[in-house]
């Protein structure tokens, strides 16, 4: 049974930000690659919504290993929001594409922050 | 550090398989189009084209049903027609401009053509005077037929792109939020369609109801009264409530679309920027108001039989006063959630425009629809 792990040194970020963190396999072959996504997903009233804002590929070289990795969040994303009917939240999500066989899986949730500040001296 | 790829931030964006539409819209498209270039445009294009063609004499030399070849039970008229121009003995077998696509009159109409041009007839034929060996019998370019052919072409065309554009979509460019112009926003009111719908429903059922009034009133005065009368009076009151409702209804909507309106000069597009300064020049304040900016949220969802939404006004931040004509200047805070809009989920921000006076049922309540996004620059972590 194939294992994957993924730790985040935070589990928030400011847009923009950079999130790092550590994934782990352990897979009976070598996986094609890793790939982290940054996902997000609609919660509340209406009709649950997810998608993909982008992914990152990592080269895998070996059947079992570890890796390290920051990752740049983009600086125009919504941050993650609890609201009266909609909620947005966020996730990375870490993937082994292995060939011939099912992919493994692992999220970890994370918070994009909305309040910041404006640079010193800025408007 | 590591950069994401392909990054996508159209929330709203709909399944990266949508394009898979885009062979079978294209199809359609290409067919209807195809559909009326072959039965209205080319034989149109041809029919104004002969207009300036010569009319000379002919004669039906040959004129006989035939079998349309590789149809065993499809006849159609065989017609040849000979014509002199110049001293040059020429002949012609163009019947008109008809695409043979709607030739389905089938042998009805092949026998009224040979009845209408036997052998041996003297006619007149059009040649095109420059190249004489073009001729033609009959400058028609086609059946009634036609039209109903090429609107279902015109149709096919529609949907086709229709279903095309929707493949497109997830392939369209995000809109550019930087540095658009100002724009000058009109309140969101009723749209004109609303309003003209509503004073349409209230002329059309009360302009039946008057006329059949007029009729009522005609036959007691040339009649006399009746217990039947009495009837249709109680029938017609109750179709009067519902008409009297439509005419106040109207009213309402036409108020509510013609009554003025202060408009707002806004910077960038009306889209306003986290962190920035808002700059707002309103326009035709003729009492004093108050500006607010207001976050609404918005679901939507469906089951099986039903499709439902909600909407909560879940923020209000006041943006200023004014009593004249003149320019708002307001810091918008950083931390204000982005507009978010996916295929049910929303979270959009507005200018609530309201008159100070009689806070509880204001003169003027009015909105006006931004996009907020995220701006300035961030800390990173």
């Amino acid at each position: 049974m194939p294992e994957l792990s993924l730790v985040l040194e935070s589990s928030s970020c400011l847009p923009g930000g950079n999130l790092r963190g550590r994934i782990s396999w352990d897979c009976a072959k070598t996986p094609r690659r890793l790939i982290l996504a940054l996902k997000w997903r609609t919660e509340g009233r209406g009709n649950a919504e997810s998608g993909c804002v982008g992914e990152l590929h990592l080269p895998c070289r070996a059947a079992k290993g570890e890796a390290e990795f920051e990752l740049e969040i983009p600086p125009r994303i919504p941050p993650s929001y609890r609201g009266r009917l909609v909620s947005i939240l966020w996730q990375i999500e870490a993937r082994a594409d292995l060939a011939f066989a099912f992919d493994c899986e692992i999220s970890r949730d994370i918070d994009i922050l909305g309040v910041v500040s404006p640079e010193p001296g800025g408007r | 550090m590591s950069v994401l790829r392909k990054i996508d931030l159209d929330f709203s964006r709909p399944s990266k398989w949508a394009g898979c539409v885009i062979p079978f819209g294209l199809a359609f498209l290409l067919a209807g189009s195809a559909l009326i270039w072959e039965i209205l445009l080319h034989p149109g294009l041809q029919r104004l084209v002969s207009s300036s063609w010569t009319a000379i004499p002919c004669q039906i030399v040959r004129s006989e049903l035939v079998k349309k070849p590789g149809h065993d039970s499809w006849m159609i008229a065989r017609l040849v027609y000979a014509y002199e121009f110049k001293g040059r003995k020429l002949s012609g077998s163009r019947i008109d401009f008809q695409s043979e696509l709607i030739g389905l009159g089938g042998a009805g109409e092949a026998q009224n053509l040979i009845a209408e041009y036997p052998l041996g007839k003297n006619t007149v034929c059009f040649i095109h005077p420059g190249d004489p060996s073009q001729a033609v019998l009959r400058r028609d370019w086609g059946a009634g037929a036609k039209w109903f052919v090429g609107g279902f072409g015109f149709l096919m065309a529609l949907a086709g792109s229709a279903v095309s554009m929707q493949g497109l979509r997830p392939w369209r460019s995000v809109r550019r939020k930087e540095n658009l112009p100002p724009v000058l926003l009109q309140p969101d009111r009723k749209s004109t369609g609303t309003w003209l719908a509503w004073l349409a429903g209230c002329l059309f059922w009360n302009g039946i109801l008057l006329g059949l009034l007029i009729c009522w009133i005609l036959k007691i005065r040339d009649q006399g009264f009746a217990w039947t009368d009495a009837l249709a009076f109680l029938f017609g009151a109750f179709f009067s409530v519902i008409g009297l409702g439509l005419l106040f209804a109207a009213i309402g909507a036409s108020w509510d679309f013609l009554r003025p309106a202060v408009k707002l000069l806004i910077e960038n597009g009306a889209v306003i920027k986290t962190g920035e300064p808002l700059r707002l020049r309103c326009i035709d304040v003729r009492q004093p108001v108050r500006l607010e900016l207001i976050c609404t949220e918005k679901a939507i969802w469906n089951d099986t039989r039903s499709h439902s939404d909600e909407e909560a006004e879940v923020m209000s931040i006041s943006v200023g006063e004014l009593s004249d004509d003149g320019e708002l200047r307001f810091d918008v805070p950083f931390d204000l959630m982005p507009s978010f809009k996916s295929q049910c989920n929303f979270i959009t921000w507005r200018l609530r425009l309201r008159s100070l006076e009689d806070a509880e049922k204001p003169a003027l309540d009015d909105s006006y629809p931004v996009e907020l996004i995220r701006g300035g620059s961030p800390c990173p972590s």
